[in-house]
């Protein structure tokens, strides 16, 4: 064991494998079962905190979305790492939704296309990887929903004021405090999983987006 | 318009609230198995093992985030871990549906092809009852890999696939089913690594 390898959330998170002599494996399955139990208390209180700060906002942004929707438009959605397979979950659920009464709403994942990705990033930089394919596809009227957990990703900032620029109506679920997105004239709705944990924020944040589809299939049906 | 707000409000409340009540009842059910898995999969990549992992659908997204989360950590300082998603490759996809004539990607046959003795397999199904998903099960328990299939309400043919791992999770609701998946396969990441940096424990 080195432990000069931990950091203190380490050490509080596992304190067992700072402690002195041999350690167990009864012991160390015993902790992570405590610990599985902690994170899965850290994800109930995040989701009720999500729906105290942002329920109200959520709904908002599902009713303007589905107008937008109503008149025509197509969603692009975007994100990096882990929150592109999410941006790539909120398209399939709109195209394929898992509910036999909902209808199929148009939408496009710019993070499924690896020849553009690549090709953009190598000639003009990472941060214009959702740019130019907003700039190719994005009309006036459309859709952008950004998925960050840091809110401060330059490619997703740098496209919310393209889309922003195109007329397009600008939504961002972001984490932390929200970081640039939060405060972005660009962006028109900017939900926010309030926690500085990865994982815990990207679980609050298909709460959200979950919540965003149900809200926009009624809005449209009833509306 | 013929929606209101207070019916926006209810149903917003009831999803928050599916979302909030699920992963207790599951995790309190599961969690031993949850940490035999995580010392089972380190155990596996332990003997340089990888994951390869599969999925339909928004499964398939699942299947792209838990690699990408082993591959590259988002908790800083976290070594990088083999990862592999079969479902990514559109030419692969398609070509195998293609050759075989099959309505569904084909990942058995992917499995034949690349999969390694010490490899584990991460099997993904929101019903459990995805056909191409537990046929590449199958195959992945006939070749001796770990297999770990994240499954739904009833188990569906998953659950009699006698898997090394079955996490079926008992919720009607596709959208509650995948976020409490989400949440799993977020544990198994975190904590496999608790495994590893104590070597000890992997002998």
């Amino acid at each position: 064991m080195n432990e000069g390898k931990h950091t203190e959330y380490e050490k509080l998170l596992y304190p067992f494998l700072h402690e002195d002599g041999a350690v167990n494996t009864e012991q160390v399955l015993a902790e992570i079962q405590k610990s599985t139990l902690n994170k899965c208390q850290e994800i109930i209180t995040l989701r009720k905190k999500t729906l105290e700060q942002f329920g109200e906002k959520l709904i908002d942004t599902g009713i303007a979305m589905a107008e937008t929707f109503s008149k025509g438009a197509t969603l692009y959605a975007f994100g990096n790492g882990g929150s592109s397979t999410d941006a790539q979950n909120v398209v399939v659920d709109f195209i394929h939704p898992p509910y036999p009464q909902w209808i199929p709403l148009p939408a496009i994942s710019l993070t499924s296309d690896i020849a553009v990705i690549t090709a953009v990033g190598n000639d003009v930089g990472f941060e214009n990887i959702f740019v130019r394919p907003l700039i190719a596809l994005g009309r006036k009227g459309d859709i952008a929903l950004g998925l960050s957990t840091s809110g401060n990703s330059p490619n997703m900032v740098a496209a919310m004021n393209q889309a922003k620029k195109q007329e397009m109506l600008t939504v961002a679920i972001a984490g932390y405090d929200g970081g640039e997105l939060a405060s972005s004239e660009a962006v028109d709705y900017c939900l926010i999983s309030s926690s500085d944990y990865v994982p815990r924020i990207q679980e609050a944040q298909a709460t959200l987006y979950h919540a965003l589809l149900e809200i926009i299939q009624v809005v449209i049906r009833d509306g | 318009m013929q929606f209101n707000r207070a019916q926006l409000q209810d149903l917003v409340a009831a999803r928050f609230e599916k979302s909030i009540r699920g992963p207790e009842t599951f995790f309190a059910a599961n969690v031993e198995s949850i940490s035999k898995a995580c010392w089972a999969m380190a155990l596996r990549f332990q003997q340089g093992g990888r994951i390869l992992s599969f999925g339909n659908g928004a499964s398939a997204t699942d299947a792209h985030h838990v690699s990408v989360e082993f591959v590259h950590p988002a908790i800083v300082g976290k070594r990088a871990l083999p990862a592999l998603a079969l479902c990514n490759d559109s030419a692969v996809i398609t070509g195998s549906m293609q050759d075989n004539n099959e309505s569904k990607p084909d990942f058995t046959h992917l499995l034949e092809i690349l999969a390694q003795p010490q490899d584990m397999v991460l099997g993904f199904s929101s019903d459990g009852c995805c056909e191409n998903v537990l046929s590449a099960l199958k195959k992945a328990k006939k070749l001796e890999l770990l297999t770990i299939g994240f499954g739904g309400k009833n188990g569906g043919g998953m659950a009699k696939a006698n898997l090394d791992y079955h996490f079926a999770v008992a919720e009607a609701d596709p959208f509650v089913g995948q976020e409490i998946q989400e949440t799993l396969y977020h544990i198994l990441y975190e904590l496999v690594h608790v495994f590893l940096e104590h070597e000890g424990l992997l002998k």
